[in-house]
């Protein structure tokens, strides 16, 4: 009896213990994908982000992606730099600033040419924006480099003859219709945005501005990009039928459906992705491409002529076209 | 254009150039389908393969011309395996046009659906639906239904039932508190009754419990012949699991009312073996029935695995929408309903109609048995058909289901 009573507490914890383990095999998870945190923006040019996701993440067996959405270059940017995120879809310069800070990234290829316009509150060409303050999605973007490059052509000086301006995603549209910008160069559909809500025209002649024109690159951790290589490769594959689907629908359907996708993302009213996808805003282009190193050094002077960097970039260490060929691409 | 324009656009037209070659100068007309699906929660698995088979249907659609020359575009919405989520949903999709709703991997969240689809004059294609209500007492002229319920699975399990545990067997229940596990509860324990049987035990658990062990112990105390564990996706999975390891299995039969392949897939032969189910569909029967056939091959090609029964529901619920719109040559909700009711097609099996005055969809319901792992052929090679039961023979009668939909117009 006196045994009975000591083995009690003995067979009570062993039943606890025997149960907690029936649990916790029960629970325990199915095999392991490797997490991948993108960050993405409320811009057309980042489309290739949601759709992916969107239409393949179920079908993803080495990567479970998570996509996060951010407000402006300058956060992505930041979550980038904080290790928030392993990948995105980030301006060229920026990504050279962050690899001349000593960040470990690599350039692994692009999924879009184009997508951005220069509008203005009245009709005019370049001279017109005289004298007048231009958004731009950051001073350290391709939209800057371009600007400065048609600006100067029209023989106005920045900072003399016009002056730029970062502006936020989310604040813009209010800030444009309350008076506070003349002008905006930004990814669409923002252009298209202004144009419906009859706020702002295209500037006249601004070909050079939206002629395929390089804008973001994808970004991944070099680490990330070393230990997960799978995880990477199918995210890229899934970025290139985001970019078929899109082309497609766009041909199609006149891009409702890719309307429809963003509604839940990028959350712009689908009639107004479709008409900006339909006529090809800003000469927006949707394919996986893996960028010419004479562009990138072209980019790389000229931030460097606009004090946005102020350390050279070793190109061949940034540059990894290997996920892209290992994709068959 | 610059240099580097001119080489991106080349470089586009060499890697894209079938993908953005011209299309039609106009777009063309569409036609927007609402997916309101489960990609989160207990039964997102079977969410997951749903919105498969749908964006399949929807393409087959599509590449066949659309639907009096509308090609369709959909919207998914996540209904989080939430039946108020699900209601949220169905109106967002009807306040952006949708012509038609599809949709729910739960009862509860098919019946909120049903509700608002009807009020708002859409139809409701119900997807993986099993509960008896959904077609019983939330019927709704707007819905149909081609799943099995909870009735036929019962029915069609009975005579097995008797057979194998004989007249006095003693019987135990957990099942899921919601509209399809009391339903089930009711129909299942009918027909234990009425062989002989007993019902020693019955509990219930919420939607979502991750441990049974507590349910398990209680009803082993009970000392019954058979377990039926009414749960779906991943809280039958867990119950299951459960069950095996805390070897219930050495003194009792288990019963799944209810199964489709992705709760069996993780569990595999060791654990499914002898588990004694139900299903209205099962991707075998590709090698009987041609229209079974050319969707589990479109399914594999396209997604590498087979479909479960929740994405065979999703093929039919688009493929017949499509069909009765053309038949009745408009969109409107009331030339659609009338082409449903009462229709018969060949689609999965060879003989399958909509029921014209509860909308459910009447075919086989399957009785099947887990495969043994000797017997089990590869990873989805789960289950034996044990026995095969007419639609007509497991379906409630008028008198089983007093049901009176709403006038049409």
């Amino acid at each position: 009896m006196c045994k009975k009573k000591r083995m009690a507490p003995l067979l009570t914890v062993s039943l606890f213990v025997v149960l907690c383990l029936i649990q916790a095999a029960a629970m325990a998870a199915e095999p392991t994908r490797q997490p991948l945190r993108v960050g993405y923006l409320p811009a057309l040019s980042q489309l290739p982000i949601v759709v992916a996701y969107e239409n393949d993440r179920m079908n993803h067996v080495a990567a479970q992606v998570q996509i996060s959405r951010y407000n402006s270059f300058t956060a992505l940017e930041a979550a980038f730099r904080v290790g928030a995120i392993d990948f995105a879809s980030l301006p060229v310069p920026l990504v050279f600033a962050m690899a001349a800070d000593g960040h470990q990234v690599r350039l692994v290829g692009a999924d879009h040419v184009g997508g951005s316009r220069l509008v203005a509150a009245k009709q005019g060409d370049v001279q017109s924006l005289k004298g007048k303050l231009i958004g731009l999605p950051g001073l350290d973007t391709n939209e800057n480099i371009y600007l400065s490059r048609l600006m100067q052509a029209g023989k106005l000086r920045p900072g003399l003859e016009y002056k730029t301006i970062r502006i936020t995603f989310s604040t813009v549209m209010n800030d444009f219709k309350a008076g506070k910008l003349d002008a905006l160069y930004l990814p669409e559909p923002y252009g298209t945005m202004a144009e419906i809500e009859k706020m702002a025209v295209a500037v006249d002649n601004q070909e050079e501005l939206t002629g395929g024109k390089l804008d973001t690159v994808w970004v991944v951790r070099a680490d990330y990009l070393k230990g997960h290589p799978a995880a990477v490769d199918e995210w890229l594959k899934s970025l290139a039928s985001g970019c078929r689907f899109i082309e497609d629908d766009i041909a199609k359907l006149g891009a409702r459906q890719t309307g429809i996708i963003q509604a839940g993302y990028l959350k712009f009213p689908a009639e107004t992705v479709s008409k900006a996808l339909q006529g090809k805003a800003g000469g927006l282009q949707y394919a996986p491409l893996m960028p010419e190193t004479k562009v990138l050094e072209k980019i790389l002077e000229d931030a460097g002529q606009l004090k946005i960097l102020t350390k050279s970039v070793d190109l061949k260490t940034l540059v990894d076209p290997q996920p892209l060929k290992r994709i068959g691409l | 254009m610059s240099m580097y324009g001119k080489t991106i656009l080349a470089l586009i037209c060499l890697i894209g150039a079938p993908l953005i070659a011209p299309g039609p100068a106009v777009a063309e007309e569409t036609v927007l389908f609402g997916l309101n699906i489960p990609l989160t929660g207990s039964y997102a698995k079977q969410g997951e393969d749903q919105l498969k088979a749908y964006k399949l249907a929807i393409q087959k659609v599509n590449d066949e011309g659309g639907i009096l020359g509308k090609k369709v575009v959909y919207s998914i919405k996540d209904s989080k395996t939430n039946a108020e989520v699900a209601r949220e949903n169905a109106k967002a999709l009807i306040a952006e046009g949708a012509v038609m709703i599809t949709g729910g991997s739960s009862s509860a969240e098919a019946i909120t659906q049903a509700e608002e689809t009807q009020k708002a004059g859409v139809i409701f294609m119900a997807a993986l639906t099993h509960s008896n209500d959904t077609t019983g007492k939330d019927a709704h002229r707007h819905t149909f239904r081609w799943y099995n319920n909870g009735h036929q699975s019962a029915k069609a399990m009975g005579s097995l039932l008797s057979q194998k545990f004989g007249q006095n067997a003693k019987y135990a229940f957990i099942y899921a508190n919601y509209t399809w596990g009391t339903t089930i509860f009711d129909s299942m324990k009918q027909v234990a009754e009425k062989s002989g049987g007993k019902v020693v035990f019955s509990q219930t658990t919420e939607l979502g419990k991750k441990s049974y062990i507590a349910d398990l112990l209680e009803a082993k105390k009970a000392e019954p012949n058979v377990l039926v564990l009414v749960h779906f996706g991943d809280d039958m999975v867990n119950a299951l699991k459960q069950a095996t390891q805390l070897k219930l299995r050495e003194n009792m039969a288990i019963v799944v009312p209810l199964m489709e392949i992705h709760m069996a897939h993780p569990l595999g032969p060791e654990i499914m073996q002898g588990v004694i189910t139900t299903m209205p569909w099962y991707h075998e029967l590709s090698e009987k029935y041609e229209g079974s056939k050319a969707f589990v091959t479109a399914f594999e090609k396209e997604y590498s695995k087979k479909p479960c029964n929740a994405a065979a529901v999703a093929w039919v619920d688009v493929l017949q929408y499509a069909e009765a719109v053309k038949r009745a040559g408009s969109f409107d909700h009331v030339k659609v309903i009338k082409a449903l009711e009462g229709h018969r097609f060949k689609l999965l099996e060879e003989d399958e109609y909509w029921r014209d005055w509860d909308h459910q969809g009447i075919h086989q319901t399957y009785v099947m048995i887990g495969k043994t792992p000797t017997e089990s052929k590869n990873e989805w090679d789960l289950f034996k058909i044990a026995s095969i039961h007419k639609g007509d023979e497991t379906a409630r009668t008028r008198e089983e289901n007093p049901v009176n939909l709403e006038p049409l117009e």
